[in-house]
């Protein structure tokens, strides 16, 4: 019966552990954004970047 | 006192017909919120705001040793109309504590005036500094009565940079079942809860005497860690009723886990619009330890108007008790506003209609239907009631500890203060645990 086994070379996994490293650190911050956006997005008003950032309430 | 976040995404599950107390994890949560409630620990303030009904925004300060800040947003897809700001906030949204539990009631007829919209997605992230640590979720609502959540932690400093942990939650008026993974030990759950009890909300024949609007909830979780091919289970039981002369509601469960051989037995009773207490004994039968704890929480009513005085309508916005309240009778709604705050408003109403049950004669729907109208016009006091500050104080005899918390407002924020005192077992000198002060403003 074969066996199917997935074979790597060490340049690969390094490649590979080095692509799921930046894809994880941009997931990271790179959420947050993601939500500004999505929120900015959603809202007819468009407002501006200052008042999306700002956690303070806007007089 | 809940965060900014934390009530927003309650405003979501109201608005999104998503019943919480339906859901295995929150079937102790009376007591919880009695017993094992949080005080702050040093300074804290957060302030937060919506830039637009769909996106709110959030910072908080807290110096415990040192100063850190976390930064959040938060996005959801319907807009959020029942939100309301620190100011006009009733506090008893603002802080967890006694739930009315309704889970048979079905969105349709539960909610009054808002319209629920079944569909809708939440995704909110959270960053700590220093540190840039990363807590993300994501909430999906695939149909009315089904739901996905993502929740990560990405930081660093901890086990293999952090973890995930997903749940598939169905949830029905009769039922509700969660399918879990979590990246940690590849761990695998599976809870469920169902209900017995009336469907409709329509009274049914009490299975105490003098108690009705009665529903017992047998759940159960499942636990499995792949990696360390470790089990897990624990059962538990809530029987929730409310007494049909006075409308107050008392909340039981059993909890079991049987691998740790732990039990644990509450009892929460809502003596008052404005009180609630709660007693807890746990038992372990492998090591014949046991522990009594008990909590309490007293309201104080403002001085101010008891009903809300702005342009805001209070049963828009109430997140606790509107959805599971079963639709209010106007004519005991506007008796009840006719009272003075003052003079506590809801006892008048209340003995009113529990002295029409005994006096009129009649047959036995008419008494059930009496009996309900006392129910109902109880959770509307306690749902319309303002309070200007709440304590809440709990102690455990095995641990020797007492806590004492205080929320109240100051201008438009929302204030909380406590204090852990623990005990030492040979000296038996005080020890201050936890003390701090949290400030909250949030529009």
């Amino acid at each position: 019966m074969a066996t199917y086994q997935l074979s790597l070379s060490d340049e690969s996994k390094e490649r590979l552990a080095k692509v799921l490293d930046y894809s994880r650190t941009l997931a990271h911050y790179g959420f947050i954004p993601f939500i500004l956006y999505l929120g900015w997005k959603a809202s007819p008003t468009k407002p501006s970047l200052f008042n999306l950032l700002s956690p303070f309430p806007s007089a | 006192m809940y965060s900014r976040m934390e009530y927003l995404h309650k405003c979501f599950n109201k608005s999104t017909g998503w019943n919480t107390d339906n859901i295995f994890d929150n079937i102790l949560a009376t007591s919880d919120a009695l017993l094992d409630f949080q005080v702050p620990n040093g300074g804290r303030l957060e302030i937060s705001s919506q830039a637009t009904p769909y996106l709110a925004s959030s910072v908080t300060l807290s110096n415990r040793l040192a100063v850190t800040g976390l930064l959040a947003y938060l996005y959801l897809s319907v807009p959020i109309k029942n939100a309301i700001g620190t100011k006009d906030i009733l506090l008893q949204d603002a802080i967890a504590g006694f739930r009315i539990i309704r889970p048979n009631l079905l969105p349709e007829s539960g909610s009054r005036s808002s319209k629920v919209s079944p569909k809708g997605s939440l995704m909110y992230g959270k960053m700590f500094f220093p540190g840039s640590a990363l807590e993300a979720m994501f909430i999906r609502r695939i149909s009315p009565n089904l739901q996905l959540l993502v929740k990560c932690i990405n930081n660093a400093h901890i086990y293999k940079s952090g973890t995930m942990i997903v749940y598939l939650q169905e949830n029905t008026p009769r039922f509700s079942r969660e399918y879990i993974y979590s990246t940690n030990e590849a761990l695998i759950g599976f809870r469920c809860l169902y209900n017995f009890g009336e469907q409709t909300g329509l009274p049914a024949t009490p299975v105490i005497p003098k108690f009705d609007n009665s529903v017992v909830s047998v759940g159960a979780e499942l636990w499995y860690a792949a990696q360390s091919m470790s089990p897990g289970l624990s059962t538990a039981l809530r029987y929730s009723t409310r007494s049909t002369s006075t409308g107050k509601p008392l909340t039981m469960t059993l909890s079991c886990n049987p691998i740790l051989g732990h039990i644990s037995l509450t009892y929460n009773v809502k003596t008052s619009v404005s009180s609630t207490v709660c007693s807890k004994y746990d038992f372990n039968w492998f090591l014949y330890a046991s522990n009594l704890s008990m909590g309490v929480e007293l309201y104080n009513f403002s001085k101010k108007s008891p009903f809300f005085s702005s342009t805001q309508n209070r049963s828009l916005t109430s997140i606790h008790y509107d959805t599971l309240a079963p639709t209010a009778d106007p004519e005991i709604l506007a008796h009840s506003v006719t009272n003075n705050a003052q003079s506590f408003p809801t006892t008048n109403s209340t003995v009113a209609l529990s002295e029409s049950i005994f006096l009129r004669p009649g047959s036995s729907r008419i008494s059930d239907i009496n009996s309900q109208e006392v129910v109902n016009a109880f959770q509307n006091l306690v749902k319309e009631s303002n309070f200007s500050s709440v304590l809440k104080a709990s102690t455990s005899l095995n641990d020797r500890m007492v806590k004492i918390l205080w929320v109240g407002r100051y201008k438009d924020f929302l204030v909380s203060t406590g204090v852990k005192l623990q005990f030492d077992s040979a000296t038996a000198v005080p020890d201050v645990g936890r003390f701090g002060v949290s400030l909250a403003y949030g529009c």
